[in-house]
């Protein structure tokens, strides 16, 4: 290092104190985040919603329905159990659910459910949350 | 400081170098081997995302192996061929591992094959690295001490980057990273964030263990805590971040849960980053 680059304290690189007050700012703004979600963040427990994101007939005959799951609250929701029922060709009741380990706060999961039936139709299908628990 | 010529470079030093290195891959990366997500993880995850930590790993190996390879090395090519060198054990070593273990079976799909050992093939490639300068000691062989090579900052910083990257993968890909983020409130957050780099101080500074950087005594204690502790938390925050994204832990999270996953992370990281100054 030049020795016109060395600041006067301490006889240390000008860089070293360009870097450390750089990265003194980013963590005074992590803790800056931090300390407003503490003081004045929500903690509205877990909203959950369930809705089609896309459905599909595939060449089998069997039927892909993806869903997204979104949970509208602050806090974290575990054991989240998505649920579809629906007639299939035959006019008997399908029941499906699909288990997702975390959906955190204002976050989205995905998942899919399978149909063998392709006699499943999009408007017949009703989705709902079954349940969740705390993590 | 010795320089062993290539010429001297002879077969039994070679196989030597080599065995080193092997063990060192298979020490530094035997829990990650040993850990379900980590199979798991290499068969779903995006390849580009495995593919941008490679070529991440890539220059990271080739500036280690400046410091601290497997043989004593004093040009970029030769570190080239020394980084290479590791990846071509380290890909060995998981691959003999992973099969003994079942994980690896033959007839396995190539995509699938090749996600497992990328994987796994970046931090044990540091560990072969790193086996010089945890191994060679023993043997009272010469070389290029890093703790002469990290005198420089940037040295400094690269080893801490280093070591928060091994650290951070070590536990990225578990499921308790996620879950305990989701336990925490932001209180914890900030609590978690002040003791990682309070830890990282007492470490290296504070606490005076044998590698700790040198600070005079007139110089003030924010002086090391502003040059050298908070960069190196923002570098194991960085890593954090990193780690988290090419694991895909943050689809589908909002701000908030991006912030407190990375502080959780960045606790080890942090760790591994003081570690790192003090261990190699």
């Amino acid at each position: 290092m030049a020795e016109g680059n060395r600041s006067e304290a301490g006889g240390r690189p000008a860089v070293e104190w360009v870097v450390g007050s750089v990265s003194l700012a980013l963590v005074a703004c992590i803790i800056a985040f931090l300390a407003y979600e503490a003081l004045f963040g929500g903690a509205a427990p877990p909203v959950l919603g369930v809705s089609i994101d896309r459905f599909e007939r595939m060449n089998n005959g069997s039927t892909v329905v993806e869903v997204i799951v979104r949970n509208d609250g602050d806090r974290t929701a575990a054991g989240v159990v998505a649920q579809v029922v629906t007639m299939g060709a035959a006019g008997q009741r399908i029941r499906k659910t699909i288990r997702f380990d975390y959906v955190p706060g204002h976050a989205t999961r995905r998942g899919a459910f399978l149909f063998d039936d392709a006699g499943v139709s999009r408007a017949d299908l009703q989705l709902s949350i079954d349940g969740f628990t705390e993590p | 400081m010795q320089v062993r010529r290539r010429d001297d470079y002879g077969i039994a030093q070679l196989a030597r170098d080599v065995g080193r290195a092997g063990g060192g891959a298979l020490i530094f990366s035997l829990p990650m081997l040993m850990t379900m997500e980590m199979w798991d993880l290499g068969l779903y995850l995006d390849p580009v995302r495995l593919l941008v930590l490679v070529l991440v790993t890539l220059p990271m190996l080739v500036l280690l192996s400046r410091w601290i390879g497997i043989e004593s090395t004093r040009n970029w090519r030769d570190d080239c061929l020394d980084a290479a060198l590791a990846l071509g054990i380290s890909v060995v070593v998981c691959l003999v591992v992973l099969a003994l273990f079942g994980v690896v079976r033959s007839g396995e799909p190539a995509d699938a094959l090749a996600g497992k050992i990328a994987i796994q093939m970046v931090p044990a490639s540091i560990g072969a690295l790193l086996a010089r300068s945890q191994f060679a000691g023993s043997t009272g062989e010469e070389g290029e001490s890093p703790r002469e090579a990290r005198e420089s900052y940037g040295g400094e910083l690269f080893l801490m980057g280093i070591g928060a990257l091994f650290l951070g993968l070590n536990v990225a890909p578990t499921e308790e990273m996620m879950l305990i983020s989701y336990q925490m409130s932001a209180w914890h957050g900030l609590g978690l964030l002040a003791l990682s780099i309070g830890l990282m101080h007492a470490f290296v500074f504070a606490v005076g263990f044998a590698g700790g950087s040198p600070t005079s005594p007139e110089e003030p204690w924010w002086s090391p805590f502003l040059r050298l502790t908070l960069p190196g938390y923002v570098i194991a925050l960085a890593m954090s971040l990193f780690l988290l994204w090419v694991f895909a832990r943050f689809d589908g999270q909002e701000a908030g849960s991006i912030v407190m996953t990375a502080v959780v992370l960045a606790f080890p990281s942090a760790l591994g980053a003081a570690a790192a100054r003090l261990v190699l």
